[in-house]
């Protein structure tokens, strides 16, 4: 096996430090970070994720992935951002909507498009139309919205009505999630997408990326 | 009152657990409640009062007092610890004042939103604490019995050693399941018969599933009850909530009717339910409903 290919299997196993002294040992080897990182964490990160959409593997596995994830990541930030050429796959901003402070499935959904290679900010819970409206026209290509209630579900429509006043429909994608969130939802309001779980969110955002 | 509780599930009786606050706060008085809810319900308490009126009047045998967002780390993002203490004591005692004779006021433990290491920063103290420390007030404020729910059985376990560390009270343990590929699970991937029978481990009194994906089909609550029962020999509570819901000229609709919801209740007696109800999206015409097909089922 080789060295990306062992670094791989370790984020799977949830080995951070393994995952740490592997990354070392690639960059050693003459490995570039770029590579390292997509074809050694986010190649992992990105089978964990469908492993997880299959319920193959669940949160515990996904969240030690992503702290073997980040372990590789410490090892190569310096050098990729001394050589500031990585680009990601877009820039993505999260949520969870006005009066929900539901967080486990959106944070879920950061790690998974996070290790997918996607730059990701999560503006937290409770948050406001114009919080999201502000992180559109602050470039945000994708805006992830959360709701597990279906008091709170109401604040997603007025966020998408909002992003198309401001001329950003169809520059900026939405898509929505949430344990009662349905693609049907999504449709009626207007959603670009929909997913059930983490894993699909990855798919969902390539997609909407145009790199499915 | 708290020891007559354990005694008419042992004699077979079969009990409405109460609603889903959030939502009935909302349905109730047409508002979107602004903010942290146990902060709106001590601001605005003759419209809570109305609405655990309302739950018991429809026939729920329980009362909340809507505290389960009170632990240290869920209030911290509201800027709310220090009122800690306050806001649980107020919440109780305005609950209390309007609890039927009959009927029990529950302790709502807080979910803690965070995780035990490994997998995330909290030690089991941190989280023995945050626990233990929701109980003085709630014992000052009069409950009856405690209860908690939590996505990692584990924290439910330290929940119940909080509880018998500081009361005697009865304490209901309730999982949060989530049906899959592999069955019915918890977020942690622990399966419904597992996950009851640690609880029955930890010393739960009543061992439940609340909320989580157990009702698309509502079917799935059924199963969820027989493999609880295959887990644990205690009373189970089975409380699902009212399906994914649907935008239908403009409205929310959750596709789990009253009357679905109810036709399902002499299947959970059957397979071993003591306590029943609805969680998120369940209304009050919901909880009538259920209430009837208790009392048929007499």
């Amino acid at each position: 096996m080789d060295t990306l290919q062992a670094i791989a299997e370790s984020l799977k196993e949830g080995q951070a430090a393994k995952v740490k002294e592997l990354t070392q040992a690639a960059l050693d080897e003459g490995i570039s970070a770029d590579n390292v990182l997509d074809n050694g964490l986010i190649a992992g990160m990105t089978v964990v994720g469908k492993l997880f959409k299959e319920n193959e593997v669940f949160l515990p596995e996904v969240m030690m992935s992503a702290k073997a994830m980040d372990a590789g990541m410490a090892v190569l930030e310096p050098i990729l951002l001394k050589s500031g050429k990585h680009e990601s796959k877009g820039k993505v901003v999260l949520g969870t909507v006005q009066g929900d402070v539901h967080s486990i499935g959106k944070n879920l959904v950061g790690i998974c498009l996070r290790g997918a290679g996607f730059d990701v900010t999560d503006l937290g819970i409770n948050i406001t139309t114009e919080k999201f409206v502000e992180a559109a026209k602050n470039g945000a290509q994708i805006i992830g919205m959360s709701a597990l209630l279906t008091t709170t579900m109401q604040h997603m429509e007025p966020v998408i009505k909002a992003l198309e006043q401001a001329g950003l429909k169809g520059k900026v994608k939405t898509i929505i999630g949430g344990c009662i969130v349905t693609q049907q939802y999504a449709d009626s309001i207007g959603a670009d997408g929909y997913a059930t779980d983490a894993g699909s969110a990855v798919d969902k955002a390539k997609e909407l990326m145009g790199l499915a | 009152m708290a020891r007559d509780f354990l005694e008419r599930l042992a004699s077979g009786e079969v009990l409405v657990f109460h609603g889903p606050i959030h939502t009935l706060l909302e349905q109730e008085t047409g508002r979107n409640l602004e903010g942290h809810m146990s902060e709106w319900i001590v601001n605005h308490p003759d419209e809570f009062q109305s609405v655990v009126k309302a739950q018991c009047a429809a026939g729920c045998d329980f009362v909340t007092p809507g505290t389960q967002g009170c632990g240290r780390y869920r209030l911290r993002p509201f800027g709310l610890e220090d009122k800690q203490y306050e806001l649980i004591l107020k919440s109780v005692q305005l609950a209390r004042e309007v609890t039927p004779e009959n009927c029990y006021l529950v302790g709502v433990l807080s979910t803690t939103g965070v995780f035990l290491e490994p997998i995330g920063d909290m030690t089991v103290d941190q989280i023995y604490r945050s626990f233990e420390e929701q109980i003085p007030p709630m014992l000052e404020g009069g409950v009856d019995i405690f209860s908690i729910a939590e996505n990692d059985t584990e924290q439910i376990a330290i929940a119940i050693k909080a509880v018998r560390d500081h009361s005697d009270l009865p304490v209901i343990g309730r999982n949060l399941f989530y049906a899959g590929k592999r069955g019915i699970r918890t977020l942690m991937g622990v399966d419904a018969e597992t996950a009851s029978a640690r609880l029955q481990e930890a010393g739960a009194d009543v061992i439940g599933a609340v909320c989580g994906d157990i009702s698309r089909p509502i079917e799935y609550s059924l199963i969820t009850v027989k493999e609880m029962r295959r887990g644990c020999e205690k009373p189970l509570l089975i409380r699902p909530d009212a399906g994914l819901a649907q935008l239908i000229d403009d409205k929310i609709v959750q596709p789990v009717s009253p009357q679905e919801m109810a036709s399902e209740v002499p299947k959970w007696i059957a397979a071993g339910a003591s306590l029943v109800g609805g969680c998120c999206g369940t209304s009050l015409e919901h909880i009538k409903a259920i209430s009837a097909a208790v009392k048929g089922e007499k």
